[in-house]
């Protein structure tokens, strides 16, 4: 027997076939395709969180080693200011100031204006400008194109530190005496923020969904060993967008609509699956016609035994309202880290895919699978909670990125399912705000 | 260019610029060896076809994994590992779950073992080529490259035993192939 394999072996295994010279082009296209070709969606995702911490950071940085003024500027004639219709022309009015102003030294910015009241009555315009280049208030006030300004005196020339306070000088203390003076009230002027506070916000979160399954009865811990064993997280998103209020300056509420996507990959590998073939022993012969015709005389079914690789992608859609309420920090000038948290009500869990059943078989479900739902098409709340940091890249205009966490209060299964299951998600998100 | 001819040096010198993506180095590894390779898919394969795709298939994959080559054992040994797990997964991704041939009726014959002497290579890899998946893939490990039971058991993800009968199933048939051939030549 041993001479017969040897014999063979020698045969065999050096020998060589012709090979067609196509095949190396397919193959030469082959390698070339796969060095250039990268992998955009992990390129987009990465950049979608990455791209906002950049910057976030550079503005860190650049937040401390900048020098800026902070100009009170007051109306000098506060009667022309007396009549309610003032607001609205003048308001409005400083969407061509900051132009001008941003188009003189490229990176001026009014943070802030204000109708200024004093004992109920409006005094005058007060305006935050940041410059970051040591330009003085005489310098700004001359710029401003506007006739309704020409009459603005600047009473106070503030220096701020790098984290956005204010640094009392002996000539703001000066200016403000004659503030004092013109509103005949000793009362002090202060920064006041925008006065809009509504705004509206879009981000998107790239997660990892962990799964937890409970044993309803406690007689199926097998079961969900099975399960464990053949399903995992997937690289997961969500994108939501809606509205925010600002309820002071640091405190917000937001409510919004919310597409959240939980991927679970089921990955089965059966051993010692069989698979039959079927070898039919067949003769040629001669009939009584002198026909030749060929005969089936045996049939030889032989049985290979090999494995069975299952690989599918278990979605879970879901159509949300997710409300929080949150607390903005200022680390700097431009920089804030927000912490936010609430709540996701769930109008529609739409899911599909494979899981084990109790008898280890595969078993496929989703909306258009008619045996009856595992999954409930509601799971009722999720908790959220986010933190992030956040700056402004254009006059507000703010981009976000941090930390997102979900926790899936609600089961995903149906009644029937004796298995409970729910979600945590942890990923990294970013997005952008803007201030009507 | 035939590997033998190859001292060891100019064969880590054509690895290194293919590992840097040098194509004439890559084509040029492919020439060396791509015919002793065709035959190895072949006999893993039901046709030329699709033994063609074996071969891109494992080709891609060993320029892909060329520089996890460690340099221990020579690199056709490394190469004929690269393209068999190809195959195996080939079939595993490709194959049909039942696939049926034809076989003329013969007389059971033990033949004797100088016939092998008188065929041609390519008269015994047509034989072995046409057995059923099963029976070919075991005996092409075993006896044609060498594996030891357990290793082919662990690589199919079978028992030794299954390796075992399924070698002595493929000897068997190999046989009366070769006595048919006897028989018609006869």
């Amino acid at each position: 027997m041993k001479n017969f394999d040897e014999k063979i072996r020698d045969k065999l295994f050096d020998a060589e076939m012709p090979v067609s010279d196509d095949l190396w082009n397919y193959i030469d296209s082959q390698i070339s395709n796969k060095k250039e070709r990268p992998r955009y969606w992990l390129f987009f995702f990465v950049s979608l969180v990455l791209l906002p911490s950049f910057y976030l950071g550079y503005k860190v940085i650049s937040d401390n080693t900048e020098t800026s003024l902070i100009a009170l500027i007051k109306n000098s004639e506060p009667d022309n200011y007396s009549n309610e219709n003032s607001d609205n022309l003048n308001l409005s009015n400083l969407g061509n100031f900051k132009l001008q102003l941003s188009n003189l030294n490229k990176i001026g910015s009014i943070r802030s204006k204000s109708i200024e009241r004093i004992n109920n009555k409006k005094q005058g315009l007060s305006f935050q400008i940041i410059t970051e280049k040591n330009n003085s208030i005489d310098e700004i006030v001359d710029n401003i194109p506007s006739k309704e300004y020409k009459n603005l005196k600047p009473l106070a020339l503030l220096k701020s530190n790098n984290k956005g306070n204010l640094i009392t000088t002996q000539e703001n203390e000066n200016l403000l005496f004659k503030y004092e003076s013109l509103a005949g009230t000793p009362q002090c002027p202060s920064f006041s923020g925008k006065s809009n506070k509504l705004y509206a916000y879009l981000s998107g979160t790239a997660n990892y969904p962990f799964q937890f399954l409970n044993d309803k009865g406690g007689e199926n811990n097998l079961y969900i060993d099975s399960r464990k064993s053949t399903e995992s997280g997937f690289l997961s998103f969500s994108f939501d967008a809606g509205l925010g209020y600002q309820l002071n300056d640091r405190l917000f509420i937001q409510a919004g609509i919310m597409y959240n996507q939980i991927n679970m990959k089921f990955h089965l590998i059966e051993e010692g699956q069989t698979r039959n073939s079927v070898l039919i022993s067949r003769d040629t012969i001669l009939n009584s016609n002198g026909d030749i015709i060929k005969v089936d005389i045996d049939t030889f079914i032989n049985q290979e035994v090999g494995i069975e690789e299952t690989l599918t992608l278990n979605k879970f859609k879901q159509l949300d309202i997710p409300l929080s309420i949150g607390y903005r920090l200022p680390l700097s000038r431009r920089l804030n880290v927000s912490m936010s948290g609430g709540v996701v009500f769930n109008l529609k869990t739409m899911s599909t895919g494979t899981i084990l059943d109790a008898k280890g078989e595969t078993l496929d479900f989703g909306n258009n699978i008619t045996d009856g739902p595992l999954y409930s098409t509601k799971v009722g709340l999720s908790y959220t909670g986010a933190i992030k940091l956040e700056t402004e890249v254009y006059p507000d205009l703010f981009v976000n990125a941090g930390i997102d966490l979900r926790y899936y209060g609600g089961y995903f299964n149906s009644i029937d399912n004796p298995i409970d299951q729910k979600y945590l998600s942890i990923g990294l998100g970013t997005g952008l705000r803007y201030k009507f | 260019m035939s590997p033998l001819s190859l001292n060891k040096h100019t064969e880590n010198e054509i690895i290194a610029l293919c590992i840097k993506g040098d194509r004439t180095a890559c084509r040029q590894l492919f020439s060396m060896y791509s015919g002793k390779m065709m035959s190895l898919c072949y006999r893993f394969s039901r046709d030329k076809s699709e033994a063609e795709d074996m071969l891109q298939e494992g080709f891609i994959r060993v320029f892909d994994k060329l520089d996890l080559y460690s340099g221990q054992g020579t690199l056709e040994s490394w190469m004929r590992r690269v393209m068999i797990n190809n195959a195996l997964k080939y079939k595993q991704k490709y194959v049909t779950k039942y696939n049926y041939s034809e076989i003329e009726n013969y007389h059971i014959y033990d033949p004797s073992p100088t016939i092998i002497d008188e065929l041609s290579k390519e008269e015994i890899i047509r034989l072995v080529q046409t057995m059923p998946p099963g029976y070919k893939t075991v005996f092409n490990l075993y006896v044609i490259e060498g594996y030891s039971h357990k290793e082919i058991a662990q690589m199919l993800e079978i028992g030794e035993s299954t390796s075992r009968s399924q070698l002595v199933k493929a000897r068997t048939l190999l046989k009366e192939k070769l006595s048919k051939l006897i028989r018609l030549a006869g």
